[in-house]
């Protein structure tokens, strides 16, 4: 299988446009959950090398601490992670808007984390499945770390993986101080199964 | 709603839960051909259940040790009882990848199984169900602490 | 008659989807803009009737465009077409002027019933004028 490097405009556009609409119902549900407007941001889509994604992520969020979910996703030959990056002084708000107590401990500050996980990573990763028709199995969630630089969160040491696609999407709330990546990677072998399946949506 | 009516609602929820559940589930026959595939050994696999479903289960997956899987299966048929096996005996069954596949360091998924009887009316058990468990998580923290004790015990 | 129709969409396929999406027998002739701004210079040519408009565009977004129609009372009916569902998304539009929102991914049944609503079509397919 030949590798993938970069993708055409249109396939690009395409991947765009279908996490546009995902991230919109994973908004729609934040919104319901927090009472609140969530500001949807152009998703970024790119193919990254392994060597440049740790200097990748950590571009897209540079905050000094963070907290950091993972989610693994699989179907019809399409297999990724949906990595949910948490801006550690988001938390005073989320908390005031989850109606925790004022004072958080690490404990709460995981669950906050996980709820907010669980919306956007959840309808996220529907979202994109019920476009592509693919019902998706999504295994449980992993903490990758709490309070920590996001370069400690990544380990691209032990990493088998050549390339990504990634689409970053940056989430925050009008009004309150809260900010969060979701960002979608893709395995290099799931990308030309989706070339695939987006061919026909990128007909004349 | 009368009870009919009930039963089938649960059948249909707990159709609905076999598929979506993080777990693998397989039905094997006697001759170890594939009677059921749910959505988890749909998704990791790649084979839908029309391509899975009655092909012999050590044809379509050569990494599986048939005489070894055998011994633990035979047991279940002749015995009627449950059967265990754990990713330190083998760390897989099916070779499927990682959960995980960028941020996760395992090259594939570390599975435990349990293989259960499934009865006859009569008793008789001429079919088994094999459920699969991914526990890569686990075993990497496992082998991770292992590590950090041989240090330990080297000083 | 035929009526223009000016889709404004950032995506390529999203303005493919629309344009699909119309009914097949409505006598119309598409006009396509990339974001706001080439939207709102479509408009001043004079003759475009109708827009489809999207919300999150560079350049110009749907809200500034909408903004703009008002402020510069340009004559268009404007249906937004937007992956935004969220309620606060929905209602402001509609403030800002926009006669109807549909969400993405669009539905075929969905924009016709609407088109129908407003009388920009008759039950039969075919426009009213």
């Amino acid at each position: 299988m030949s590798n993938i490097t970069a993708l055409t405009e249109d396939e690009r556009d395409c991947y765009q446009e279908i996490t546009n609409v995902a991230m919109g119902q994973a908004a729609d549900r934040l919104a319901r959950l927090l009472n609140v407007y969530v500001v949807l941001p152009i998703p970024n889509v790119n193919i990254i090398e392994r060597n440049e994604f740790k200097m990748t992520i950590k571009s897209l969020e540079d905050a000094p601490s963070v907290s950091a979910v993972c989610q693994g996703f699989i179907g019809a030959g399409i297999a990724g992670e949906a990595l949910l990056i948490f801006n550690d002084s988001s938390f005073s708000d989320i908390a005031r808007l989850l109606n925790y107590g004022s004072e958080q401990n690490t404990n709460e500050e995981l669950e906050m984390l996980m709820d907010v996980a669980n919306v956007l990573n959840g309808a996220c990763i529907q979202g994109i499945g019920n476009q592509l028709d693919i019902n998706f199995s999504q295994s449980h969630p992993i903490v990758l770390g709490q309070h920590r630089p996001i370069s400690e969160l990544l380990d691209d040491k032990h990493a088998t993986w050549k390339r990504t696609m990634a689409i970053e999407i940056n989430y925050t709330i009008k009004d309150h101080n809260v900010n969060c990546d979701l960002i979608l990677l893709f395995t290099e072998e799931s990308v030309h199964h989706m070339n695939r399946l987006i061919s026909f949506l990128l007909e004349d | 709603m009368s009870d009919s009516q009930l039963d089938m609602t649960e059948f249909h929820w707990l159709m609905d839960i076999l598929q979506t559940i993080d777990v693998g589930l397989v039905v094997l026959d006697r001759n170890y051909s594939i009677k059921l595939w749910n959505g988890f050994m749909e998704n990791h696999s790649g084979l839908r259940p029309d391509q899975a479903k009655g092909k012999n289960l050590f044809t379509l997956f050569d990494e599986i040790d048939e005489n070894w899987f055998k011994k633990k299966a035979e047991s279940v048929f002749l015995l009627n009882i449950r059967a265990f096996t754990i990713s330190e005996q083998r760390p897989y069954l099916f070779k499927f990848n990682n959960n995980h596949p960028i941020t996760g360091r395992a090259e594939y998924m570390y599975q435990n199984a349990t293989i259960i009887p499934l009865n006859n009316a009569d008793g008789s058990t001429e079919n088994i169900c094999l459920i699969v468990y991914d526990v890569t998580n686990s075993a990497m923290s496992k082998h991770d602490l292992q590590g950090i004790q041989n240090l330990l015990g080297s000083h | 008659m035929t009526i223009k129709v000016l889709i404004c969409d950032d995506s390529n396929m999203a303005r493919k989807q629309m344009s699909r999406s119309l009914p097949a027998d409505w006598p119309i002739e598409i006009t396509f803009a990339k974001n706001g701004a080439e939207a709102i210079e479509e408009i001043k040519k004079g003759g475009q009737e109708l827009m489809f408009l999207d919300l999150t565009m560079p350049v110009l977004d749907g809200y500034q465009t909408l903004e703009a129609i008002r402020k510069e009372d340009l004559p268009i009916m404007v249906i937004v077409v937007s992956g935004d569902i969220q309620p606060a998304a929905r209602d402001r539009v509609k403030k800002l002027g926009a006669i109807e929102f549909i969400k993405k991914p669009v539905d075929k049944d969905k924009i016709k019933s609407v088109l129908i609503e407003y009388g920009i079509i008759d039950n039969a397919g075919g426009d009213n004028e």
